[in-house]
């Protein structure tokens, strides 16, 4: 059930007419319900699986809380953590991890025959993996007390807005408002749609508008040179920042409208001036959970330089591989460890001392953001070497390479840039916060705000051949 | 609550009066426009022609109409749409009337896959989304569910949903006709390429004369109600399995119009593997296109001797 179709519509009215209409006791039941539901909806054979690991996160965070000594409770965790990684690993990674161990193998000359398992990979799994890794590691650093009610974790596990792609919520945060769902609210339900309409524009306009020419070269990559391979990495880039944030926004809207504020997902994101900056504006929930369960467990910056640079590396590296069982993603993280390393060591020890403009410094860090997505967006690593061996190779003329595209895919092409303009203009606009406050007091300004925002979506959108959400696959 | 229905309500007014005014002025650029063969045939009014030529994409290539007319005098039009299935012609010859044109014959393309076949047909329907307040055209599509209620009365979603085909870009088309369409002022499509991509496996042909012919029947019938000669034929096809298999259902399909009062003749095995005269399976290529629209012309002057 995407949350771009007829068919949420239908049931998120549904869950809102009688989530409204009943007490509030029972309102998390109904939540409930309709959260297995929309997970069922996918494939609901993998229910079981949720159901699954929310049995065994329940018990294990109450052995946790009950352990006495610090050994036992190192004991739990390590248990814990054992358990959900390795459904995560056996999921995501072991086809991967098995074909890696033949290739190897196969290269030192022996020959044996790649084996793999016919594994299908649970919709959002890395998400909800790691949400409950999340309670369970602060009940282990007595920051949080476990949910006693079986039923209220279970929605915490499942709560359907953030469930298939995030954001990756804190106990501390969503665990007190399931507890206290509350009736209607005009401004949350406002405020609501708001982002909702907001999150459609940048799915169904941008990201699906852009993927035509993205997809055209990404899919063939040797009948592509220069400008197109630099246009379609520059598509692809504002593709999987609209895909993703555009989800967030509708899933903090749906949200919204039940009363319940999820953490922010993305800050504008492009608007970073350093890689360090667009960490802190992109996938915040993924970021800050690296952050605090891997990055300051292994020492942070509380240690010497090289190994300060090691830990920003290994934390990038290892955010690459919870991405996919792929070899692109493992360099994409790389890339991002790499220059997140140097630039910190640069700020610390202070070797170049750059104080670029901020439009200079803005483009200098999407441009490296961009060439990192080439790794992530190629169908493979030959694939993505081949792409940017083209980007630089200007022999062919971008008109011979685009006229033999179709009336409907040139027609793709020249609105990209003129919908990437729009989006970031509207971005800036709400940065600003002088815009905000104007915003908010004129009522006729806003209401041609959201008529605009329909039009355009209803005279750009894409809606036939809707393309899923890109961070449903991890 | 109350509050919020309210406002919400009064949005949903001003969006849907908003979008009546968009969809009236689309839908009056888009009648305008020639880019589709949609477009193009209603603009074809209060004409009389001899014959015309009605089909799928086959006929749609393989005979070069504006030749059969001027070697044979006669005024005929290239009716056919790529990817229309049976009832898709009847639709357009319902409109093609309506339009107060007449035409003393038609040739029409029947294939074994479509005699009796009753989709919407994917591929061109939305081809009709500017007719759809039409009683024609709504009359016909309605049959095929719900959403084409929706379609007709929900304003301008029907564009909303297939702006790739009806975006911005055919509404400046359809004022400036910058980009020409790929069809001659006849209505008729030849291909430049002349490679063949198509299968080389030899593919079974036979009609299945037990089925219902629901829309072809509908055709005869209409023909049969404006006083129109009515010929059906097979264009030709490249990888077809001609076994006694395939004549004896040919003969059946030729033996069940002929009881209907329709001729029927089958040009589908005039060049059987010949890669050369074709780009794929069923439609020849700029090689072809002359040779068999010189063996129609013999048809074509034939039955008008009648």
């Amino acid at each position: 059930m995407l949350f771009n179709s007829l068919h949420f519509i239908l049931f998120f009215i549904t869950y809102l007419i009688l989530f409204f209409s009943i007490p509030s006791k029972w309102k998390w039941m109904l939540l409930l319900v309709f959260s297995y539901y929309f997970y069922m909806t996918w494939k609901w054979q993998y229910v079981s699986l949720l159901l699954g690991l929310t049995v065994i996160n329940y018990f294990l965070a109450l052995y946790l809380d009950k352990a006495q000594t610090a050994k036992t409770r190192k004991y739990w965790l390590i248990i814990s953590v054992f358990i959900n990684v390795g459904i995560l690993f056996y999921f995501k990674y072991f086809n991967f991890f098995l074909s890696s161990v033949s290739k190897t193998v196969n290269l030192l000359g022996f020959t044996i025959p790649t084996p793999s398992l016919n594994i299908i990979l649970p919709l959002g799994i890395s998400f909800f993996v790691f949400q409950k890794l999340a309670y369970l590691i602060e009940i282990y650093y007595k920051r949080f007390s476990p949910e006693r009610n079986f039923g209220m974790f279970a929605v915490f596990c499942s709560y359907f807005p953030q469930l298939i792609a995030g954001p990756i919520e804190r106990p501390q945060n969503l665990l007190p408002q399931l507890r206290n769902l509350q009736g209607f609210n005009y401004n949350h339900a406002v405020l609501g749609l708001r982002l909702i309409l907001w999150g459609l524009f940048k799915k169904v306009v941008v990201a699906d508008r852009l993927c035509y020419f993205a997809n055209t070269v990404f899919n063939d990559p040797s009948h592509y040179y220069g400008l197109s391979v630099i246009i379609a990495t520059i598509f692809f880039s504002f593709q999987i920042y609209c895909d993703f944030s555009g989800y967030s926004d509708i899933a903090l809207g749906t949200a919204k409208m039940m009363g319940i504020e999820l953490m922010k997902n993305f800050n504008t994101p492009y608007f970073a001036k350093s890689i360090k900056e667009f960490w802190s504006r992109w996938h915040i929930s993924l970021s800050t959970w690296f952050r605090d369960y891997f990055y300051i467990q292994i020492g942070g910056n509380r240690v010497s330089l090289p190994r300060w640079a090691f830990n920003l590396f290994l934390t990038f590296l290892l955010s690459g591989i919870w991405h996919g069982a792929n070899w692109t993603f493992i360099i994409w993280g790389g890339i991002h460890g790499f220059v997140n390393a140097v630039e910190a060591l640069n700020d610390k020890v202070g070797w170049i001392k750059l104080n670029p403009p901020k439009i200079i410094a803005q483009i200098s860090t999407f441009s490296i953001v961009a060439f990192a997505w080439i790794f992530f967006r190629a169908n493979s690593l030959g694939d993505a070497i081949t792409l940017i061996k083209h980007s630089v190779n200007f022999s062919t003329p971008f008109i011979a390479q685009i006229k033999s595209l179709e009336m409907t895919q040139l027609y793709n092409l020249a609105i990209g840039f003129p919908i990437i303009i729009i989006l970031l203009t509207i971005e800036s606009w709400m940065q600003n916060p002088k815009y905000k406050v104007w915003f908010e007091q004129n009522r006729y300004l806003r209401w041609s705000s959201y008529l605009c925002l329909c039009l355009l979506i209803a005279v750009f959108g894409v809606f036939v051949e809707q393309s899923d959400f890109i961070y449903f696959q991890f | 609550m109350k509050h919020f229905f309210i406002q919400l309500l009064k949005f949903t007014l001003l969006s849907a009066l908003v979008f009546m005014i968009l969809e009236y002025i689309f839908t009056s650029v888009y009648q305008n426009g020639k880019y589709y063969k949609t477009q193009w045939i209603g603009h074809i009014k209060n004409q009389n022609f001899d014959y015309i030529i009605h089909g799928s994409s086959r006929p749609y290539t393989c005979l070069d109409v504006a030749s059969l007319n001027k070697s044979t005098g006669l005024k005929g039009l290239n009716l056919s749409l790529d990817g229309a299935v049976t009832p898709t012609y009847y639709l357009m010859l319902k409109m093609f009337l309506a339009n107060g044109n007449t035409t003393k014959k038609i040739y029409l393309n029947i294939d074994n896959w479509e005699a009796g076949t009753e989709i919407v047909g994917n591929f061109t329907y939305p081809h009709f989304f500017p007719y759809l307040k039409d009683s024609i055209v709504f009359n016909h599509y309605k049959v095929y569910g719900l959403k084409w209620y929706a379609y007709r009365y929900i304003p301008f979603l029907r564009y909303a949903e297939f702006n790739t085909a009806w975006g911005i870009h055919q509404f400046a088309n359809s004022i400036f006709h910058f980009k020409k369409p790929d069809y001659d002022e006849v209505g008729t499509k030849i291909y430049k390429t002349t490679s063949y991509h198509g299968p080389n496996e030899l593919q079974t042909f036979e009609f299945n004369t037990k089925e219902k012919m629901k829309y072809l029947d509908a055709i005869i019938q209409l023909c049969k109600k404006e006083k129109i000669e009515l010929y059906i034929f097979t264009a030709p096809l490249c990888i077809l399995n001609n076994t006694s298999g395939y004549y004896k259902s040919v003969n059946d399909f030729k033996t069940l119009m002929n009881a209907k009062g329709i001729p029927y003749f089958n040009h589908g095995d005039l060049y059987v593997q010949k890669y050369n005269l074709f780009v794929d399976e069923d439609h020849l290529n700029k090689f072809g296109v002359p040779l068999y629209t010189e063996e129609f012309r013999k048809l074509l002057i034939s039955t008008h001797q009648k």
